[in-house]
């Protein structure tokens, strides 16, 4: 299969107010995500699990774009043999929500709380103009015909929109679309603005959907719907998919790969039923052990604040089997038999 | 299964509101009586506190009129009885939508306002809606983009605008544009009675208060746009594939006027009593002028009539902006099914 996305070498860092801070001597930059690198091959997807601040949704961010000003990002994010990196912000524009799409963890302030559900829905079929394209080459065809005829193919046009958001709705389980389309997302449950999330982020079907933290915030019945709904997407649209979580149950269910993050960069990619049932990286272990049904055992301490990382192997102050060495030299990332650890006692 | 909650918990919800909007629409039509009784009791007594007798004022200081035909003038305006029946009787007029007789203009009050008062609120009118799409125009565009150079001075400027009395502008603008280049006439609201002649007469006035409500406007929608742009759903809107300027015409630029719909019910108020002082400025026959006069010849009636129209316009802008609310925002109102 061919790769879909490629993130190569990829660093994000932050720039606090320089004018600001002039007496101090470092210019204060937090770097978030630091030599980033993994691939998206089509119609397969990819967990990045991680505690909450050790970068995820940076890099989800980072790939559509739409960190605030104050970031820098180097590195390369090739989609589609295109660096985005390198695009202006209006071919971005026309990429973002027609190949990637991204589903955000709030849905009920992703939505726009004073336009309707069916307003919001067909925006996106508004914004990129399949309409349009087709619309001109009519506009020329049928300068010479009457007007009227123009007025009507306009309206058939709005209700092929229609139908397909109709016919979305009912594929997230919606039966009477219809009236929900009236709705506004302040009348409906945060289950509900998920699904109208999620069906507003793929009916244009998108090359790529990135969901940052879809589970985030639900209860368990609403994830496992959750998983369903994401399963179904898959299956019936073959797009690929960033799944960026911190539910590692959830991540088990659904990726065919899972990325470990930790304090910025990758410690550990495999299969999930490898990473799951051997987990190399002695992080890996111990987020493993802190599950509930494995004993409960949380790490000891806590994950270094991205200003100021430890010296060597980001992980060695919490590590439970750290050599001299970890805690000088920065262990790379080695693959081996389909799988890459960030870690000096594993070959 | 899902689906069956979900309605269930609807129709619950709508039962509720709609005793709470039931409740809510009277607790509001309480507020509104509550206020124009107290609009109408102040009506009548700031008036009467102001310095002076209106029956010496209306035959003349210089004038010789003997004690007792003072007190059979007095007695004929009714202004011989005591507060509390003079209070009873006006109310019991304005129950009869009698709003007096004029003691200088001899003729009924509300005659002397249907005249005046259409030219202030065309002047208002037109000033109000102006102010409010420059402003607000203007506002979400120097929001969008705070940090470039021409928005940084065009903010220096509406703020340098909303700190200048509207009738200090006007005497400037007067001065420069009647005076010094002679563009506008002086006075007035028309020479002859056509459009052109009004638009002419009433430029330089309209101006001023545009501008000045204008710079009200302006200053609300940028600090609300800023607050706004940083939201999720602005962020979801590029996410979306949105560019630029679109984002904040699509998705910013609704939610960032719902406060300017409070603010322009607050105008109309403000701007009302900032027209008249304009009105004088620019002699404009309307409200201001009346009021203007009515103060200096203690000419009670014109007075309440005056403040009691000008107090229920104002009164009538802040339902209009209760009901606004409800239409514009999703949030304040539920489900009608």
């Amino acid at each position: 299969m061919n790769t879909l996305l490629e993130v190569k070498d990829l660093v994000v860092s932050f720039h606090g107010n320089e004018t600001e801070n002039k007496n101090e001597d470092k210019n204060e930059s937090v770097t978030a995500v630091s030599c980033l690198s993994f691939s998206i091959r089509e119609k397969e997807t990819l967990a990045l699990v991680g505690e909450s601040g050790c970068g995820k949704s940076v890099v989800a961010h980072a790939i559509m774009r739409l960190l605030p000003q104050e970031s820098r990002v180097k590195g390369v994010i090739k989609f589609r043999g295109k660096n985005l990196l390198e695009m202006n912000e209006k071919e971005m524009a026309k990429l973002r929500g027609k190949e990637i799409s991204i589903i955000f963890q709030n849905p009920s302030l992703a939505l726009n709380p004073v336009y309707s559900i069916g307003h919001q829905l067909a925006e996106p079929f508004k914004i990129h103009g399949q309409e349009k394209r087709r619309a001109a080459e009519e506009r020329k065809e049928e300068k010479r015909k009457e007007k009227r005829k123009e007025k009507g193919k306009k309206k058939e046009k709005e209700n092929t929109i229609l139908s397909k958001i109709v016919e979305a709705l009912k594929r997230v389980g919606f039966s009477n679309p219809h009236e929900y389309m009236g709705y506004y997302p302040s009348w409906c449950s945060g289950g509900m603005n998920q699904r109208f999330l999620i069906t507003a982020s793929t009916i244009l079907d998108p090359f790529l959907l990135i969901a940052d933290e879809p589970s985030k915030g639900l209860d368990r019945d609403r994830v496992s719907e959750l998983e369903n709904e994401l399963k179904n997407l898959k299956e019936m649209n073959e797009n690929a998919l960033l799944l960026i979580s911190h539910d590692l149950g959830f991540v088990r269910r659904l990726a065919d790969r899972v990325a470990v993050m930790y304090a910025g960069e990758i410690i550990e990619i495999a299969g999930p039923s490898s990473l799951f049932e051997s987990p190399h990286h002695p992080y890996t272990r111990g987020l493993l052990n802190s599950l509930p049904e494995n004993g409960f055992v949380p790490i000891p301490g806590s994950s270094p604040p991205l200003s100021s990382l430890p010296a060597g192997c980001r992980f060695h102050p919490r590590c439970p089997i750290k050599e001299k060495r970890c805690m000088q030299e920065h262990p790379e990332l080695k693959e081996n038999n389909g799988r890459a650890v960030r870690c000096f006692l594993w070959p | 299964m899902r689906r069956c909650e979900a309605g269930e918990a609807f129709e619950n919800n709508t039962l509720k509101t709609l005793s709470g909007t039931m409740r809510e629409a009277v607790k509001k039509t309480f507020r509104y009586a509550a206020s124009f009784l107290l609009i109408v009791t102040l009506n009548f007594a700031i008036p009467r506190l102001m310095p002076g007798d209106p029956v010496k004022n209306l035959i003349g200081e210089d004038v010789y009129v003997s004690e007792a035909a003072m007190e059979q003038l007095r007695a004929e305006m009714g202004l011989n009885r005591p507060l509390y029946e003079q209070f009873t009787a006006y109310i019991g007029d304005l129950l009869r939508f009698d709003l007096g007789y004029s003691y200088h203009l001899h003729s009924p009050v509300a005659e002397v306002l249907r005249d005046r008062i259409a030219w202030t609120l065309l002047f208002v009118g037109v000033s109000v809606l102006l102010g409010a799409v420059l402003g607000t125009l203007l506002g979400a565009y120097a929001g969008w983009k705070p940090e470039t150079k021409a928005n940084r001075l065009i903010c220096c400027g509406f703020i340098a605008l909303s700190c200048t009395p509207p009738y200090f502008l006007a005497l400037l603008c007067l001065d420069f544009f009647a005076f010094e280049l002679g563009l506008f006439p002086f006075k007035g609201y028309y020479d002859v009675p056509t459009p052109g002649s009004v638009i002419h007469h009433m430029f330089l006035p309209v101006t001023v208060m545009a501008l000045f409500s204008a710079s009200r406007n302006f200053l609300i929608m940028r600090g609300s746009v800023i607050q706004e742009k940083g939201h999720l759903y602005a962020i979801y809107a590029r996410a979306k594939g949105l560019y630029d300027i679109s984002i904040l015409f699509r998705h910013v630029i609704k939610n960032a006027s719902l406060p300017i719909i409070t603010l322009l019910a607050l105008d109309f108020g403000f701007l009302f009593s900032g027209a008249l002082f304009t009105e004088i400025i620019f002699s404009l026959n309307g409200m201001g002028t009346l009021i203007y006069d009515a103060i200096i010849g203690k000419d009670y009636p014109v007075l309440q009539g005056s403040f009691l129209v000008i107090a229920l316009a104002v009164l009538l802008a802040n339902m209009l902006a209760d009901l606004l609310y409800a239409v514009a925002d999703p949030r304040v109102r539920r489900p009608t099914s």
